[in-house]
């Protein structure tokens, strides 16, 4: 099997995630800051240290600063809301999942908000952050809230330039929000450098972690508001929740097993090393590129952008047809819309979506050629 | 004898902790007992007595703010 849909979640999974989920399992799922037993300290330790784990990676402020959350959206849903009020206007990227552009979409249609979407100048050969920011300052108003963008979309690898746009944010008191979840694990993300107010992660892509495992990473005077209620195991006699970070927008039992996997992908990735993963996914993104583009009939998306995904389509194959024909050959990769038609409206790949490979630590150039190999004989009829 | 340095969360607690410790003082995360509190769940560091100076050191040094510190 040759796994190529590390966007959509990493697979394999290190052995030392499977190893520590297991050991938690088996030896110290307590529920962690509720009881005062040593299970539910032992727990609570796990979980503190991935806390610290996470603000170091990030260079956020302080581990109370990092909430955990079931993934991205989750926590991009936290920080958005947290913003909303009659009246409130948002930039986001034209880049952006719908796990932002949905958030954005109800808070207009429902709660008296608007947003506006910036020119991320993704197939401009000239593209710069100087003219992505003045795609977004052309659009700020005195009612804007918030600028939120992508690291780096899920369709192609284009990064976006977070400390410039965090300068802009700067000085128009905006809170920026960003979404980590194409980027986190495949480059640094520095959220005091560039100014990040609210930082969403998955666990589960570029972490390394396990599915359910994700977090919100808020800097000190971002308003976040909780998007749920009830238990804290701290000030049990308030009806309201607590002041206090992460506790305030933690309500309900936290994923033990899925934090402390989280916390050995972290340590995985962290022995690997970031700029290592970056060179590494460049150079199967450029070969993958090299052998896709001497295909004829393949057109690649964005292709002046290496990182770790690349979409592309065959002319007259529609992409899940595509995708579905790879499986066969046990290839796993994704077609469809990757739930960011936004961005395949800017690509031009709008109308069946395209089909995407996209890159771990863990793949190699074997990988890249069986399914150059496997595009071939697809582009050649030989699987229709 | 022991201090207790209430903290309104678990979190807190064990940040404050971890600070102590970096400072070479022995302490442990505890839940306080509910009926020493005003708001229901709190949890605390101990540690002991002849700390007491040392602790509020370590916690100004590094922005930890205790609710209070009692007698355990």
């Amino acid at each position: 099997m040759i796994y190529l849909d590390n966007a959509a979640t990493s697979f394999p999974k290190p052995p030392e995630v499977i190893g520590e989920m297991s050991r938690c399992m088996k030896e110290y799922c307590g529920n962690p800051g509720r009881g005062s037993h040593k299970l539910a300290f032992a727990a609570a330790e796990k979980i503190y240290d991935c806390r610290a784990s996470l603000c170091d990676l990030f260079a956020a402020e302080s581990p109370e600063n990092v909430i955990f959350c079931q993934n991205a959206t989750h926590a991009l849903n936290i920080a958005i809301l947290s913003l909303a009020h009659d009246g409130a206007h948002f930039i986001c990227s034209d880049m952006e999942h719908n796990s932002v552009r949905r958030p954005l979409e109800y808070l207009a249609r429902e709660r008296g908000c608007s947003y506006s979407v910036f020119d991320s100048h993704v197939l401009d050969p000239n593209r710069n952050a100087q003219k992505i920011c003045r795609s977004i300052s052309s659009l700020v108003q005195p009612e804007t809230v918030a600028v939120i963008s992508t690291a780096c979309p899920n369709i192609c690898s284009a990064r976006m330039p977070l400390d410039e746009i965090g300068e802009l944010c700067r000085r128009e008191r905006l809170h920026f929000i960003v979404d980590g979840a194409q980027g986190a694990g495949h480059f640094p993300i520095d959220m005091k450098r560039s100014g990040i107010s609210a930082l969403a992660l998955p666990g589960h892509k570029g972490l390394l972690g396990p599915q359910g495992s994700g977090a919100l990473i808020i800097s000190n005077d971002f308003p976040a508001r909780p998007l749920t209620f009830g238990g804290s195991g701290s000030a049990s006699l308030d009806a309201e929740m607590p002041r206090e970070l992460p506790e305030r927008l933690e309500a309900g039992t936290l994923s033990t097993p899925a934090i402390v996997g989280l916390e050995a992908g972290i340590k995985t990735l962290q022995a690997i090393g970031l700029q290592s993963i970056a060179s590494h996914e460049e150079m199967l993104f450029k070969k993958t590129l090299r052998l896709l583009s001497e295909i004829r009939g393949v057109t690649v998306y964005a292709p002046r952008h290496a990182g770790s995904v690349l979409s592309f389509n065959i002319d007259g194959i529609p992409s899940d047809r595509v995708a579905n024909l790879l499986s066969e050959r046990d290839i796993c990769v994704r077609g469809g819309f990757h739930c960011n038609p936004m961005a395949h409206a800017v690509l031009g790949s709008d109308r069946g979506g395209s089909v995407r490979a996209s890159f771990s630590p863990f793949n190699t150039a074997d990988d890249v050629l069986a399914l150059a190999d496997a595009v071939r004989d697809i582009s050649r009829g030989k699987y229709r | 004898m022991r201090y207790i340095a209430v903290f309104p969360t678990l979190t807190l607690a064990q940040k404050a902790a971890r600070v102590l410790k970096n400072e070479q003082i022995a302490a442990d995360v505890i839940k306080v007992d509910s009926t020493r509190t005003r708001r229901g769940c709190s949890w605390g560091v101990a540690f002991d007595e002849s700390k007491l100076f040392g602790v509020r050191m370590a916690f100004s040094n590094n922005s930890v703010a205790e609710r209070e510190i009692i007698k355990e």
